[in-house]
């Protein structure tokens, strides 16, 4: 597949992150395309949620450079919140606010950031909520939503900003069985609307049905990067090997 | 059976030495002061209790026959103290007034006394009455405060202790204070920080005299006040005593 | 996965009843009515002198009630701008907040009144009400930036995360996302603060404030009624504390009810 003509929207180069010590990110480089699924998986502890984090600058790292959306994260030129505008990100624990109603999570970042009128963001957010199946929880409160319908309500939230790029970070690694079919659907809809998505999950279905691109971490660094084709059925590295033997 | 004898022997010696002490020390009468209102009562820089009330009530004393121990009370209060018990008797500027005497009895008069106005120097009301719309500072519970609540139209603010409405005055929260004379004086015109501050107005508006306060019925206690006094006043020791304090 | 709201546990102030803690309601309803029965008892069987108590105090009951809503809305403000300078990553801007906070708690309640309510007299010459609240809430504040403190602390991480990746800056997601809901947690601290102002606004009353203990005072000294008069002003004091902390309660209640 030619990339040449398409825009980056994601250029991390040889990122480097410490907790204290320990080497959370060593030296990884990540590429993503206008229009390109990445999904990462690994190990927990493997870096792969801290990352996702550096591309919105949730963590800051500490070397390296992030490139997102063609503005330098760590240019002091950038308005950070500019990038996040474009940037929407989906939380393993859905982060929903609990005193708004659902229609509100929708509509705060609209009107407060985008400054989009009233009306107009309560449409948009009725419409996003009719495209996740959650019309009729408009006016309830998150608290009393299911795990599955609040984690939608929160792609919901994130897509009301229009997002070029979209994060998620486990998103369905808190949910009961039944309820991870309807987000990944829902994911798998705004997949092949030609979303950019970068998605860390352990969910391999989703992966190998949804990504152009599969990327294993392991100890912070990055020991894969493939299709994935050739992740699932021919893994080069040991690791790797390991990793799936132990989750298919 | 030496045990014994020890026994008996220090039995003997402590009831010896208990009637004995209660056969030579006089009587300790514990007495009462609100040491915030000089000359009259205050503390001195060692600490001391010290001023005319004091004096003259350890010259009482020694004239009625009778040891005294003082005690620093907060005048709010003051009288529940003698009438619970905590102490015998107050010496404490305490004008002789009818409410007072159902309640509590007195001693003979000891000093004459008046009440007196203290306003800001630019003041330009002659008395009292004329702070109609202001409000005026005296101590809780004093005669001071009592005159100035019957003056209609002139709001009365109490305050714990007199200095304290003075500091208020400079605050400018109050635009008068009224107190004993002897107080007022030190005040006014003798404290070095509010000299140039403050004036007195006229002269003392009421008549007045201060009484030593004993609990109602304490027949016994009043005798023996009432004879020192009279014996001191007899003896004229009380004119050195205002000739140190009052001028 | 539900978020429910964190609570703090705050040590002193007052109690307050709710309905789901059966042994304090009963206890309040039994104080309550037990405070309102004496005092009208007394009233009407002993009117010299309790009756002229009871309508020589009104005044100071509304000054007393004046300084401590005066002095909680203060505190509020100044408990809210502490809390967020001790929680803020600039040094200096923390390093004060902390300075007061450790200042303000370092020192006796009563010496603080005393000392701001001269300091201001000597210094801008302020009304003596106007005095006593802003130095019972120069106090309060310092407490009540804790509670915001904690409050904000209390809010998980993730709902900052959430905003911040919405693009909204740092103050749009404190003002919009983290202080509603820091408010909903704070509100039972504050109400024990309120109540425990409530009782210690009884001190200015050495400030020549004529609140509630000062009128009874006025009252005792001139009547020598010490034991009735201070009998009348606790039974008021009581009566409040008890009226407040049940309004507190049921304030709790509604906010605990959906969400």
């Amino acid at each position: 597949m030619s990339t040449g003509e398409r825009r980056t929207m994601v250029q991390a180069r040889d990122v480097v992150k410490f907790y204290g010590q320990f080497k959370a990110l060593d030296r990884v480089s990540l590429t993503v395309y206008e229009g390109e699924k990445v999904v990462i998986i690994g190990p927990s502890g493997s870096g792969k949620s801290t990352l996702l984090r550096s591309i919105n600058r949730l963590e800051n790292i500490d070397g390296g450079s992030m490139v997102v959306n063609g503005m330098d994260l760590y240019d002091p030129k950038t308005d950070l919140t500019k990038v996040r505008e474009e940037v929407g990100m989906v939380f393993q624990s859905f982060n929903l606010f609990p005193h708004r109603t659902v229609l509100e999570n929708l509509t705060m970042a609209q009107t407060v950031v985008r400054r989009r009128p009233k009306k107009e963001a309560t449409e948009k957010a009725r419409y996003l909520l009719e495209k996740v199946g959650l019309s009729e929880k408009a006016d309830a409160y998150p608290g009393k939503l299911s795990g599955g319908q609040q984690q939608r309500v929160a792609i919901a939230r994130s897509l009301a900003m229009d997002p070029k790029l979209m994060l998620f970070d486990e998103p369905t690694s808190a949910l009961d069985p039944e309820m991870i079919g309807e987000v990944l659907d829902v994911m798998k809809d705004l997949a092949h609307e030609g979303m950019t998505m970068v998605v860390v999950t352990h969910e391999m279905g989703f992966a190998r049905e949804v990504a152009d691109k599969v990327i294993f971490m392991d100890h912070g660094a990055v020991v894969e990067d493939g299709t994935p084709e050739h992740f699932f059925t021919n893994p080069t590295h040991e690791r790797a090997k390991l990793f799936l033997s132990q989750i298919l | 059976m030496k045990m014994k004898q020890v026994i008996s022997s220090l039995t003997l010696l402590l009831t010896m030495a208990v009637a004995g002490q209660a056969l030579a020390a006089p009587k300790v009468v514990k007495v009462a002061t609100d040491a915030t209102w000089p000359p009259m009562e205050m503390v001195d820089a060692n600490k001391n209790i010290v001023g005319f009330d004091i004096d003259f009530m350890k010259a009482v004393a020694k004239e009625g026959g009778f040891a005294v121990e003082f005690k620093n009370s907060a005048w709010d209060g003051i009288f529940a103290g003698v009438e619970s018990g905590q102490y015998d008797a107050i010496i404490s500027s305490v004008t002789i007034t009818e409410e007072r005497q159902k309640k509590y009895d007195f001693s003979l008069p000891y000093l004459d006394a008046g009440q007196i106005l203290v306003v800001p120097k630019g003041e330009k009301a002659g008395k009292l009455a004329e702070l109609v719309g202001k409000k005026v500072g005296a101590q809780i519970g004093t005669t001071g405060a009592f005159e100035v609540k019957k003056n209609k139209g002139v709001e009365l603010k109490t305050y714990d202790e007199v200095g304290l409405a003075f500091e208020d005055m400079v605050a400018g929260r109050i635009g008068g204070v009224v107190c004993d004379e002897p107080t007022a004086i030190i005040y006014a015109l003798k404290k070095k920080e509010y000299a140039d501050k403050f004036k007195i107005v006229g002269k003392a508006f009421t008549k007045e005299a201060y009484g030593i306060v004993v609990k109602k019925g304490d027949k016994e206690l009043l005798a023996l006040i009432n004879k020192g006094i009279k014996a001191v006043k007899a003896k004229k020791q009380d004119g050195a005593m205002k000739a140190q304090w009052l001028k | 996965m539900t978020q429910k709201p964190h609570t703090i546990e705050v040590g002193d102030g007052a109690a307050i009843p709710l309905k789901s803690d059966k042994g304090l309601f009963t206890a309040w309803r039994l104080a309550f009515v037990g405070a309102l029965a004496t005092l009208t008892w007394l009233a009407f069987t002993r009117p010299d002198p309790y009756m002229k108590i009871i309508t020589f105090v009104p005044d100071g009951i509304l000054v007393t009630f004046k300084v401590t809503v005066g002095a909680i809305l203060l505190a509020l403000i100044i408990g809210l701008i502490t809390g967020l300078g001790r929680i803020s990553s600039n040094r200096f801007i923390n390093g004060l907040a902390s300075l007061y906070v450790e200042v303000i708690r370092g020192i006796p309640l009563l010496v603080q009144i005393f000392y701001i309510y001269y300091a201001l007299g000597r210094i801008i010459k302020v009304p003596d009400i106007l005095s006593a609240i802003i130095a019972m809430a120069v106090c309060y504040g310092a407490y009540m930036g804790e509670v915001f403190r904690a409050g904000i602390q209390s809010i998980p991480k993730g709902q900052a995360e959430a905003a911040l990746s919405l693009g909204m800056t740092r103050s749009q997601t404190m003002w919009h996302v983290i202080l509603p809901q820091a408010f909903r947690v704070v509100l039972p601290p504050v109400g024990n603060e309120f109540i425990a102002l409530l009782k210690d606004s009884s001190l200015v009353s050495i400030l020549a404030v004529a609140d509630l203990l000062r009128r009874g005072r006025e009252f005792a000294s001139e009547s020598f009624t010490y034991f009735e008069t201070y009998t009348v002003i606790a039974l008021i004091y009581l009566i409040l504390t008890l009226f407040f902390s049940k309004i507190i309660g049921i304030m709790e209640e509604r906010i605990n009810v959906d969400r």
